[in-house]
């Protein structure tokens, strides 16, 4: 299999995109640190157009088939939800006290989870502190029924549903993964990765990363895991640029793949994103030394197939619907003068064009 | 020592010359005025992190190259100088934005500006290898060290301390050479010895033994890779390679240029030079860390800072050195093969970019701290090939094997025959970089040799060898170091030399109601003995024999225990703790070696006979000296309080006498 | 917050203020005389008499003042923290101190210190010494200039500690192993524990009785002292320096033993290593220490992350700040201890591309109560964003004098060391500042 990659366009945001959502046709859905939920404008010089907005960071954007609305969650710990013809807000749920940390709404369009938690300190070594409130809440899309809640070990920093839509999986920042099937509302898994978790020995001693992103197989056997590999010095930010592949069924937990130290560099990885092909996916995020921060590689065989380095922090990567796009939301940090950081737009998608063959 | 004596008329006048223009010598002198101005007020903005409107202040050059608007200033013209007319009170725009410069400094701006001759003119203003070279040809390298420290004396009005006597040389020679105090007979023949040259004597034969070869092996092997090992190291890792090499390295003197080719290289071709190997070896694939390493270590430089930005002081330190010196370091893969460890190297990959703070990435070069790169010949080679190498790595490196399980890591073997070689090293390269024709290098080992002898190095501290830290005698450093290059690089001349000079035999007690300066090197220096050195001169003041198997070879609790207490070795600054202080006052390993009923001393001194001998000759063995008249009253009084427990005050005398200030300190 | 508002709106400040220059002649606003620094010329009196201490909560790294004491919720540089008032009616601290703010009331805050160092190792020593170098003299720190004011020379519990559980800190790490004392000489250095730094061999070993113990170490001083005297060695000095203050731990020892505290105090505290060493601190001054500095480590610079780690490092100092307060004023200690809460500097309005934020001397918060600090005080302000102070701006010579004023220490006053030029505790006649003492 061969992967190539070019540059495509890119847009302007007013600020940091933590979010991005496929919508029909190519339609694109943007959120961002300044609260806004946009859409992208089609045409590349256009302007992204603000359908709603959240009282604090929005940190999710979701699109339902069903009701062809966008689910948006935001530091405010509300979902939203908004008709983006209207630009009307139809329903809005106080989901959680705390962030939304990750918000994803579930293959079958049946449930949005979102995610939850604040790191607070809870032991000797800043080991987090138990959970205030649920740290994972399921909603029915159609109504906005709390369906599910479930516990975890705050931060809980993604969450993900599976291929078929009966189980849910959430990642924290000590690296723990639990699974739940939906119907019996019961933990059927639990992965402890110590991977992707640094305790701060060299500037400060609390835990920092974590697991940003989940992704499960295709068929739903293995799942995929990414973030930043462990560090004596999290805060410079210098852990490897690390994803793993765990198989999780019946019981058997087990790692069956990570990425292979001589193709990856080091900086955090915020996004995974599975090819609509179901043969490759790409993760995302930052550089700070190596080639890349964005990459392209085989599920199967784990090995990098293609890479770039886009020159800006990525936080979510998102396909388009045959796969021969990848948009990729960030930024490149704010502008540092009085008079340019109230002004200038400084959140970026960009384009990136695939071939897979 | 020799004195030095005006030769020829010629030499005179030159001497009076440089004397004249000692002040403004080199180009870095006259910026020196204004440097520390624009440091305080100036770099923030206009220096390594940050330059606005382009403008870099750090250096000369960088000044003389101005901003976007162009030159900043008018040679001999302030009021045409937007580096003088900015500063004043209601300019605009000012400069700096919010504060304002005082009279005084606005003042010194302007003198500067009027008075400031260009790089070219002051062309001709000697340098300190110029200064060096005005030393009448033919002398010892003793000599010159003299020469150079005594016209800085000269200069500033210094009067150098008197020199210490026997008894003392010896006590401080034996510490800096062999790591521990005389034995009572080599002070006992020392003394008695007559003949007017017997401390050249001394220092050759202590420069020539085995013993100091192995004490030099122990120190450089703490220097150059720290105490603790990195990673998984352990101390045993150590023993087994690295320090049968350094042993190698100090009996047979060899080449330090040679060395230093055995760490970067790692190409042994004898079986002695093996445990080199273990220099970049013991970084455990980490080429971050063997750059910072080998940069500390051989160049005298640390470089961590320059990581994530540009070094915010020293301007010839960037980003760029950093990683590049890093890319150099990119294709080793650590191998083991039937005679250890080995550093085998790839011909192909190790690119990388890097990052800022301002998220910025470039693509890193084989870039030398110099500013000299290195261009593949093949250029960038992303794909390995056999034919690529001299000799061939094991198949998998060229091609990663399919893993047997979906998604594994490809196993790479790293049990070899022999070490791979590829036809183009980078780390051959860097070699010949770092080490071939590169001042700097040769400037570390002396300023370190120098530190070591006379306790402070002439850049303080050793390993900060940059701008921001100019040498106390910029010419004596030269010399020193195009002598030692120029003699094979050769350790034990330099060493040799510098035991002779008459600065080495300074006493640490200077007449003067303020003493000079530290860094003026006319006084000796206090050098609070390492661990290893403190541990084994109470074995030696104690009649054990102990002392000399007692090395690092050899798993020992005691030792440890000090080395654990008292871990600084060279620190820049002495900082002695509470609980060194606690260590000795109520630890275990203290009491228990000076329990140890078989210690020659101690049945001695209980065989002793008279309460007066006793305490002689517990300052005999343990200072090296005789009580004075106060200090024997204070003894006796001691004894004569504990008649009833006369070996526990023997003890107790003892502990008092180990921890004064006066066995601590190499004085 | 209007910039203009130099006080803080609490009409029981301005008293003071008016006060304050009502009690002072014209021309005595210039005079430098330390009693004049107080509204109240008979608390200069009382401070000289009572017996002062100090806790120096150091938050090495830089804390954000955006996420601590001085938010700018709904503007472009706020972060994802809202702001929520305290207990004086206008002001507003991060969301995440609510302990803080329900005492705001009581404590005080400087919100416009302006410093010129941005890099850590430059900023530490600046904010550590209060005054630029001038080589080749090294001031004191400001523990190691108070443990000598303060303290008493003979006293068995150290005159300067230091807790700091965390052993690395980089830039911090090489401070901490430098020269603390400077001009003052080696004993008032500070004696390091905390964490894994525990004062091991605190007891006696049996095989000596307690007289010979002693006597032995007055032998040693008697050797030790005349070689330091005969010399004038300084390594002499600072070795003897740290025997010295062998006996005196000894007898203490017990007192920095975090098990034998309280459980409920451990608790309230928080788990954490730097509650539980300021619960430590706090005892340890109870016990009579006049100075007593924790830290752990630099873990307030969050270039990376900020925001993921401020979530709970900031809940954590709010929590300890208000623990402190409350215990010390049940003891009725506030008017003798002060305690000071601050970094080296705080950290940028803009996020940079890690999404943190970096180094910002150029207008940054601390806090400060107890000791001759006025209560409800808040102290200057920032301009919308926060990029610069409005209105007039504190370095760290200001801040210094502040500190020595509300301790009862002239800050004017010399060193008055022979063979040293004549240094004061604060150069440049520089002026405390007025508004946040009492």
């Amino acid at each position: 299999m061969k992967v190539d990659i070019a540059k495509g366009s890119s847009f302007k945001l007013p600020t940091h995109c933590l979010s991005l959502a496929r919508g029909e046709d190519n339609q694109f859905y943007a959120a961002c640190f300044d609260g806004g939920i946009y859409a992208l404008p089609q045409i590349r010089w256009g302007k992204p157009n603000k359908l709603a907005e959240h009282r604090n960071y929005a940190s999710g954007v979701n699109w339902s088939r069903a009701n062809r609305e966008l689910i948006s969650s935001g530091y405010d710990g509300h979902l939203l939800w908004i008709n983006p013809d209207k630009k009307q807000t139809t329903r809005e749920i106080k989901a959680h006290e705390f962030w939304s940390w990750q918000s994803t709404i579930s293959p079958n369009g049946k449930f949005i989870a979102s995610s939850t938690g604040q790191y607070l300190c809870g032991g000797y070594k800043y080991e987090p502190a138990q959970e205030k409130e649920p740290s994972i809440r399921v909603y029915e899309v159609l109504t906005g029924r709390e369906a599910h809640h479930f516990p975890h070990i705050p931060p809980v920093e993604s969450v993900a549903f599976s291929n078929d839509g009966k189980f849910l999986a959430a990642g924290n920042l000590m690296g723990e993964v639990r699974i739940w099937n939906l119907e019996t509302e019961k933990e059927v898994a639990r992965i402890q990765t110590g991977n992707f978790t640094g305790w701060g020995i060299i500037k400060g001693h609390y835990f920092t990363g974590g697991i940003f992103s989940l992704a499960f197989s295709p068929d739903d056997s293995e799942i995929l895991l990414a973030g930043m590999g462990s560090t004596r010095d999290p805060a410079a930010g210098n852990g490897k640029q690390l994803w793993e592949r765990w198989q999780w069924r019946d019981g058997a937990v087990e790692r069956t793949g990570s990425a292979n130290d001589s193709e990856i560099g080091q900086g955090l990885m915020e996004t995974l994103a599975i090819h609509p092909g179901g043969k490759i996916f790409a993760m995302a995020g930052r550089l700070f030394k190596g080639q890349w921060n964005t990459a392209i590689f085989d599920l199967a065989t784990g090995s990098l197939l293609a890479a770039t380095d886009t020159k800006m922090r990525v936080s979510k990567a998102v396909w388009n619907e045959d796969g021969t796009r990848l948009y990729l939301g960030g930024s490149s940090g704010q502008p540092k003068g009085m008079k340019d950081i109230e002004k200038t737009d400084w959140g970026k998608v960009k384009v990136l064009k695939v071939s897979v063959s | 020592m020799v004195r030095y004596r005006l030769r020829t008329l010629k030499h005179h006048l030159i001497y009076f010359l440089i004397l004249a223009f000692l002040p403004l010598a080199g180009q870095a002198g006259q910026f020196d005025e204004i440097a520390p101005l624009l440091k305080e007020h100036c770099l923030k903005c206009h220096g390594g992190a940050k330059k606005n409107g382009d403008l870099d202040l750090r250096s000369l050059k960088s000044l003389l190259e101005g901003g976007e608007g162009g030159p900043v200033f008018v040679p001999g013209q302030p009021e045409k100088s937007r580096l003088v007319t900015q500063l004043h009170p209601g300019a605009d725009p000012h400069m700096p934005p919010k504060s304002q410069l005082s009279e005084a400094e606005i003042t010194l701006m302007q003198k500067w500006v009027t008075h400031f001759r260009s790089p070219e003119e002051i062309d001709h203003e000697p340098t300190p290898e110029d200064i060096a070279e005005t030393l009448p040809p033919g002398r010892q390298p003793e000599e010159a060290i003299d020469i150079l420290l005594e016209r800085k004396w000269d200069d500033k009005g210094i009067a150098p301390a008197s020199s210490i006597d026997d008894g003392s040389f010896l006590r401080r020679i034996t510490l800096d050479l062999l790591g521990r105090i005389p034995t009572r007979e080599e002070r006992t023949r020392f003394l008695a010895d007559t003949r007017p040259d017997k401390r050249l004597a001394l220092i050759d034969d202590l420069l020539n033994s085995k013993s100091h070869a192995r004490h030099f092996a122990e120190i450089f092997n703490l220097v150059l890779l720290g105490r603790s090992g990195s990673g998984g190291a352990t101390r045993a890792d150590r023993q087994k390679h690295f320090l049968p090499y350094l042993r190698w390295v100090f009996e047979t003197n060899r080449p330090w240029n040679k060395v230093g080719y055995d760490f970067i290289v790692g190409r042994p071709e004898t079986p002695e030079e093996q445990g080199a190997s273990w220099f970049l070896y013991e970084q455990d694939n980490d080429s971050g860390k063997m750059a910072t390493s080998t940069a500390t270590a051989l160049l005298g430089t640390q470089l961590q800072c320059a990581q994530c930005h540009d070094h915010p002081v020293a301007p010839e330190i960037e980003q760029k050195h950093y990683w590049g010196l890093v890319a150099f370091f990119d294709r080793t893969r650590n191998v083991r093969t039937k005679n250890g460890p080995g550093l085998g190297e790839r011909a192909a990959g190790g690119y990388n970019k890097f990052a800022n703070l301002e998220g910025e990435s470039s693509e890193s070069e084989l870039v030398f701290l110099t500013g000299q790169t290195v261009v593949e010949p093949e250029g960038r080679q992303d794909k390995d090939d056999m034919k690529n190498y001299l000799v061939g790595p094991p198949g998998d490196w060229i091609t990663p094997p399919k893993p047997k399980k979906k998604g594994d890591k490809p196993v790479i073997t790293t049990e070899v025959e022999q070490v791979p070689l590829p036809k183009f090293s980078r780390r051959k390269e860097l070699a010949r970089l770092a080490l071939d024709n590169n001042p700097a290098f040769s400037r570390a080992l002396v300023n370190r040799l120098w530190a070591i002898l006379i306790g402070r190095g002439i850049v303080h501290p050793v390993d900060k060898m940059n701008s921001a830290h100019p040498p106390s005698h910029p010419a004596l450093l030269a010399w020193l170091a195009k002598d030692f290059a120029a003699n094979g690089f050769d350790v034990r001349r330099t060493c040799r030399a510098i035991l002779r000079s008459r600065a080495y035999a300074l006493s640490t007690i200077h007449p003067a109601e303020t003493p000079p300066a530290v860094d003026s090197f006319a006084r000796g220096i206090d050098k609070p003995l390492p661990a290893e050195a403190l541990y084994r001169s109470i074995l030696v003041a104690l009649g054990s024999e102990a002392h000399e198997n007692g090395t690092v070879d050899r798993e020992n609790t005691y030792r440890d225990g000090f080395v654990k207490t008292y871990p600084d070795i060279f620190a820049e600054n002495f900082s002695p703790s509470v609980q060194q202080a606690m260590f000795a006052a109520n630890g275990k390993v203290v009491e228990k070696i000076l329990s140890s009923a078989d210690l020659p001393l101690l049945s001695r001194l209980n065989e002793s006979g008279d309460n007066g001998s006793l305490t002689e000759e517990l300052f005999l063995a343990t200072l090296g000296r005789i009580p004075d008249h106060e200090e024997r009253t204070q003894t006796l009084s001691y004894l004569m309080d504990r008649t009833d427990r006369p070996s526990a005050a023997i003890k107790q005398i003892l502990w008092a006498l180990f921890n004064s200030a006066e066995f601590r300190m190499n004085h | 917050m209007n910039g203009a508002q130099q006080n803080c709106g609490n009409p029981e400040h301005g008293l003071h203020r008016r006060r304050f220059l009502e009690g002072m002649t014209a021309g005595a606003i210039s005079s430098l005389s330390w009693a004049g620094l107080f509204s109240n010329p008979a608390f200069a009196e009382a401070a000289k008499k009572t017996q002062k201490r100090c806790i120096l909560l150091w938050l090495c790294g830089g804390p954000s003042q955006f996420e601590t004491w001085d938010p700018k919720p709904g503007t472009t540089t706020s972060g994802p923290f809202g702001s929520i008032p305290t207990s004086i009616p206008g002001i507003h601290f991060s969301e995440l101190m609510p302990k803080c703010a329900s005492i705001a009331h009581k404590t005080a805050v400087i919100r416009s210190m302006k410093t010129s160092a941005s890099e850590h190792t430059q900023a530490i020593n600046l904010l550590q010494r209060g005054h630029k170098p001038r080589p080749p003299f090294t001031r004191p720190t400001i523990g190691s200039v108070l443990s000598q004011q303060l303290g008493q020379l003979d006293s068995a519990i150290p005159n300067f500690i230091l807790l700091d559980p965390c052993p690395e800190g980089n830039e911090f790490k090489g401070f901490k192993a430098g020269n603390w004392a400077g001009w003052l000489g080696a004993e008032y250095s500070p004696v390091r524990t905390g964490g894994d730094f525990g004062i091991p061999h605190v007891d006696k070993l049996d095989s000596i009785t307690t007289n010979d113990h002693e006597a032995r170490e007055d032998l040693r001083s008697f050797f030790s002292k005349k070689f330091e005297n005969d010399t004038r060695s300084k390594a002499a000095s600072s070795h003897n320096a740290v025997y010295g203050r062998v006996k005196g731990l000894m007898s203490c020892a017990h007192l920095f033993d975090l098990e034998r505290l309280p459980q409920q105090d451990r608790e309230r505290y928080g788990p954490g290593t730097f509650g539980q060493h300021a619960l430590l601190a706090r005892n340890l001054v109870e016990e009579g220490a006049p100075f007593v500095m924790v830290a752990n480590g630099m873990p307030w610079d969050c270039h990376v992350f900020n925001h993921e780690i401020y979530q709970m490092v900031v809940p954590d100092l709010d929590n300890i700040i208000y623990q402190l307060h409350q215990d010390l004023e049940e003891r009725g200690m506030l008017d003798d201890t002060l305690v000071i809460a601050m970094g080296e500097f705080g950290r940028t309005p803009w996020l940079n591309a890690a999404r943190g934020r970096d180094h910002y001397p150029n207008a940054w918060s601390l806090t400060m109560f107890g000791s001759g600090i006025a209560e409800g005080a808040v102290v200057g302000a920032t301009d919308k964003l926060g990029f610069d102070v409005t209105g007039q701006a504190f370095d760290e010579q200001n801040l210094f004098a502040t500190i020595f004023a509300a301790l009862g220490i002239n800050p004017h006053g010399e060193f008055q060391i022979p063979s040293l030029p004549n240094f004061h505790y604060v150069e440049d006649k520089s002026e405390p500042i007025r508004e946040v003492l009492a």
